[in-house]
């Protein structure tokens, strides 16, 4: 038999083109692949009228573990100067002569979430650090020492078990206090009396409360980044826990965490812009939203694009593009391992599903639902019921146990009511289809090993298609499944030994190599 | 002889002898019983005589009362594989047995029906064959005294590659095959002799529940039973097949069925891979593995 060299060449046409083109796209476009965070392009407007002298000042955005700045560009009138002072970067323009004009200042922002987990007592000897101190005192706006303060801050902590508690109280009450979208400032002290604050009156508060029982604190001052033109800057709190400034949004009510898209721009009760009084001012930020994992040169398919403009579901368009990767790790199982499975989309699906039930509510919930076909099985056999009658009442029994469960789930609270259980239950109920069939055909044992080999790969799909890494691949550069098409083609024409049948032919194959040394 | 990969797997059955030796299009000379014992019977090659065909479940009832007076039958869907839904029945009076368990006519009316319905053979409608029951040799009751013991042969181009006989054993409930406990033994087909007997876990010398003596019992008819395997060859146009034969107390070599995609374990009975057995019988066909890793 003279071998068809053709599907190689194909296959090996098939694994090329797609790197080659994922190769050009990463020489032509510019960012990063797999992280999944947006860009901001961040650009500070400032307006500047006629005037003979002016100077304005704000702060520069600085690199952190939370954020990394990018092409930093000044356009602007005058002389800027840049200095560093209480951990803040400033920059200042100014100029002596002056007929107005405009400071342009551009950059672009990338950030990660943080989210923080605490310990319920907190590491006092180091809060007490001298350093500390300015952030355990008093200041102008943040009345940590007044009266009213102080009694509510204990009022709060009274009954709290711990520090963790305690700061919870203190972050709920803020949290709590109705926002007003007044832009003004308002100090710790008015917004606790007025019970009415936007947010610069909760993180003051919030700090001025810590404060009040020993514990450092801070506001810290920024932009909220959205694709839009604005001039509300924000204000959040932070709080010295251990070695960590631990952020606290009370306004957005964000607890020991902050999301990606907040751009940190200084430190302290400061204010964002200072500038001679004398001239006409106006300004604005101009914030642009751009995906970095984008690659829009050369793109034949460019998915976010699709995702961000048409509001396509980036869930469907990642299951749509998994499908096959999971496909292939189940061809995998079987012509390279050995293992078998329900057919080659199940252990696809059955991991989907997983993903929205959870893990292991996921597996407990397939596997009871096959547990009960195994049980229902037994009377039906013995009372010879017809087949097709014999998978309905078993299919029903699968839905009486998915009702009780959902039941259950409800009442316990465990599941949260909007958890989509519909693709699950779809798939259960052709799963366990495919279950009773194998129970009827050959016998439970048989179906039982075998439900036992699909979950091992299901677990096997799942991990690999929970990863963000090739979420985000798939989505960036779709054409990688031509590639997975080229492997598929090649495993399907491999003739070696799956691993399983080193095991199973071990006799032959150790007898055999006796037979090579005589 | 560069051997490590004697053994054939899955893999290279699947790409190499099935679809490399086979039509798409011919499997169902073997696939389907009905088919196949066609083709059998009107070649004149021995098989065991067709009772009853039933095709629905309307005319199970009609055509059961033609099947009655027979003492034995087998039942078996057309298109069934790995010996899944084979009922083999006794007669005593008026009570039929499945083995020594006694079973009402409405539990084989359901048995037929299921078969009809097709879930034995991967969602079709089916048929149901009934068939003569083969009374074993005698030979075979020297090893085991239980069910229907038979040989399968692999042919590959009409040549025989590579045989064994696979006997019941107590916890197979009478059948043969490998899968469903019984025993692979293999088979010398040069001088008919059995080999050892391979239980799925080791092989065995001698029958685990009759204790008799297995290695190196001579085969009778072997010589009948290898050509009968070959000149059902000549008739099919597969030519990678298994050919599965009885020996009939009476009329002894028939053939039971053909299969188009024979199992491998085949060669753990025989202690041997098949790809040393081409080399061995079939020299010629070695230059169909793509790596010639084969090398004489």
């Amino acid at each position: 038999m003279q071998e068809n060299k053709t599907p190689t060449y194909f296959a090996t046409a098939l694994m090329a083109l797609p790197l080659l083109l994922i190769i050009i796209r990463l020489l032509t476009n510019d960012g990063t692949a797999l992280e999944p965070d947006h860009r901001y392009v961040v650009r500070y407007d400032f307006q500047l009228g006629a005037g003979e002298q002016f100077h304005v000042q704000t702060f520069l955005p600085i690199n952190d573990e939370r954020q990394r700045i990018y092409q930093q560009q000044n356009h602007a009138i005058g002389h800027s100067l840049i200095s560093i002072k209480n951990e803040n970067k400033i920059i200042r323009w100014s100029d002596s002569l002056s007929g107005g004009g405009n400071i342009a200042y551009q950059f672009e922002f990338r950030g990660k979430p943080v989210s923080y987990q605490l310990p319920e007592e907190f590491d006092l000897a180091s809060q007490n650090d001298p350093g500390l101190l300015p952030y355990r005192q008093p200041s102008e706006y943040i009345q940590s020492n007044h009266e009213e303060i102080r009694r509510k801050g204990k009022d709060l902590a009274t009954g709290s078990a711990n520090s963790l508690a305690t700061l919870t109280a203190f972050y709920d009450f803020v949290y709590q206090i109705p926002s007003s979208d007044k832009s003004e400032l308002t100090d710790a002290l008015k917004a606790l009396r007025t019970n009415e604050a936007s947010c610069n009156g909760k993180s003051r508060l919030m700090v001025a409360l810590c404060r009040s029982a020993g514990l450092p604190a801070r506001v810290v001052g920024g932009l909220i980044l959205e694709s839009t033109v604005k001039k509300t800057s924000h204000l959040w709190a932070e709080v010295r826990i251990g070695d960590h400034w631990v952020p606290f949004d009370p306004l957005n009510g964000h607890f020991a965490s902050l999301p990606a898209h907040y751009l940190e721009l200084y430190r302290g009760d400061e204010f964002l812009i200072k500038r001679a009084r004398n001239i006409d001012f106006d300004y604005q930020y101009a914030i642009q939203k751009e995906r970095i994992n984008h690659y829009p040169v050369f793109a034949l398919l460019d998915l976010w694009g699709i995702i961000d403009l048409a509001g396509t579901s980036r869930e469907m368009l990642t299951m749509l593009l998994l499908l096959p990767f999971g496909a292939l790790i189940v061809a995998i199982s079987k012509n390279i391992i050995g293992l078998k499975t329900f057919g080659v989309f199940l252990p696809v699906l059955i991991s989907f599903s997983l993903m929205k039930t959870g893990f292991l509510a996921g597996l407990l919930l397939f596997t009871s639902m096959i547990l009960v076909v195994a049980c229902v099985n037994y009377p039906l056999e013995k009372w010879g019921i017809q087949y097709n009658s014999k998978i309905a009442c078993m299919l029903i029994s699968v839905v009486v146990v998915a009702l009780a469960a959902i039941k259950i789930l409800h009442v316990t609270g465990w599941y949260s009511p909007d958890t989509p259980l519909f693709f699950p239950i779809i798939v259960l109920t052709i799963f366990s289809e495919r279950f009773a069939r194998k129970v009827e055909e050959e016998s439970v044992g048989e179906a039982m090993a075998l439900y036992g080999t699909t979950l091992l790969v299901t677990v096997l799909v799942y991990f690999l298609l929970s990863s963000q890494l090739l979420q985000h691949l798939v989505l960036t550069f779709p054409e990688i499944i031509l590639f997975v098409a080229g492997v598929n083609l090649l495993l399907g024409r491999w003739i070696g030994i799956r691993l399983m049948e080193y095991y199973r032919f071990h006799q032959v194959i150790s007898k055999s190599q006796q037979h090579e040394h005589i | 002889m560069q051997i490590r990969n004697a053994v054939i797997g899955m893999n290279q059955r699947n790409i190499e002898l099935i679809a490399g030796y086979n039509a798409k299009s011919d499997y169902k000379f073997a696939d389907d019983k009905y088919l196949a014992k066609q083709i059998l019977e009107s070649n004149d090659v021995a098989c065991p005589r067709t009772y009853a065909i039933i095709e629905t479940i309307g005319e199970i009832d009609q055509v059961w009362q033609t099947v009655k007076e027979w003492n034995q039958v087998v039942v078996k869907p057309a298109r069934g594989s790995g010996g899944k839904g084979i009922m083999i029945l006794k007669r005593k009076g008026d009570q039929w047995y499945e083995g020594k368990k006694p079973i009402g006519e409405a539990h084989i009316f359901q048995h037929l029906a299921n078969v009809i319905f097709g879930i034995y053979s991967f969602g079709d409608t089916d048929v149901a064959l009934i068939e003569e029951y083969v009374r074993p040799h005698e030979f075979f009751a020297e090893i085991y005294p239980a069910g229907v013991p038979d040989f399968r042969v692999i042919l590959l181009n009409r040549i025989p590659l590579m045989a064994m006989l696979r006997v019941p054993t107590a916890r197979s409930n009478g059948k043969a095959n490998l899968h469903q406990g019984g025993l692979g033994i293999g088979i010398d087909m040069d001088h008919g002799l059995l080999r050892n007997a391979y239980d799925g876990k080791k092989h065995l010398t001698h029958h685990p529940d009759s204790s008799s003596l297995i290695l190196g019992k001579e085969i009778p008819h072997w010589d009948e039973l290898m050509s009968l395997s070959v000149k059902t060859s000549m008739h099919f146009p597969l030519n990678f097949l298994g050919v599965d034969l009885v020996l009939d107390q009476h009329k002894g070599p028939m053939v039971m069925e053909v299969n188009a995609r024979p199992g491998l374990g085949i060669q753990l009975a025989n202690q041997e891979g098949l790809k040393e057995a081409i080399v061995k019988r079939a020299p010629q066909l070695t230059n169909l593995f793509r790596n010639n890793q084969i090398t004489a």
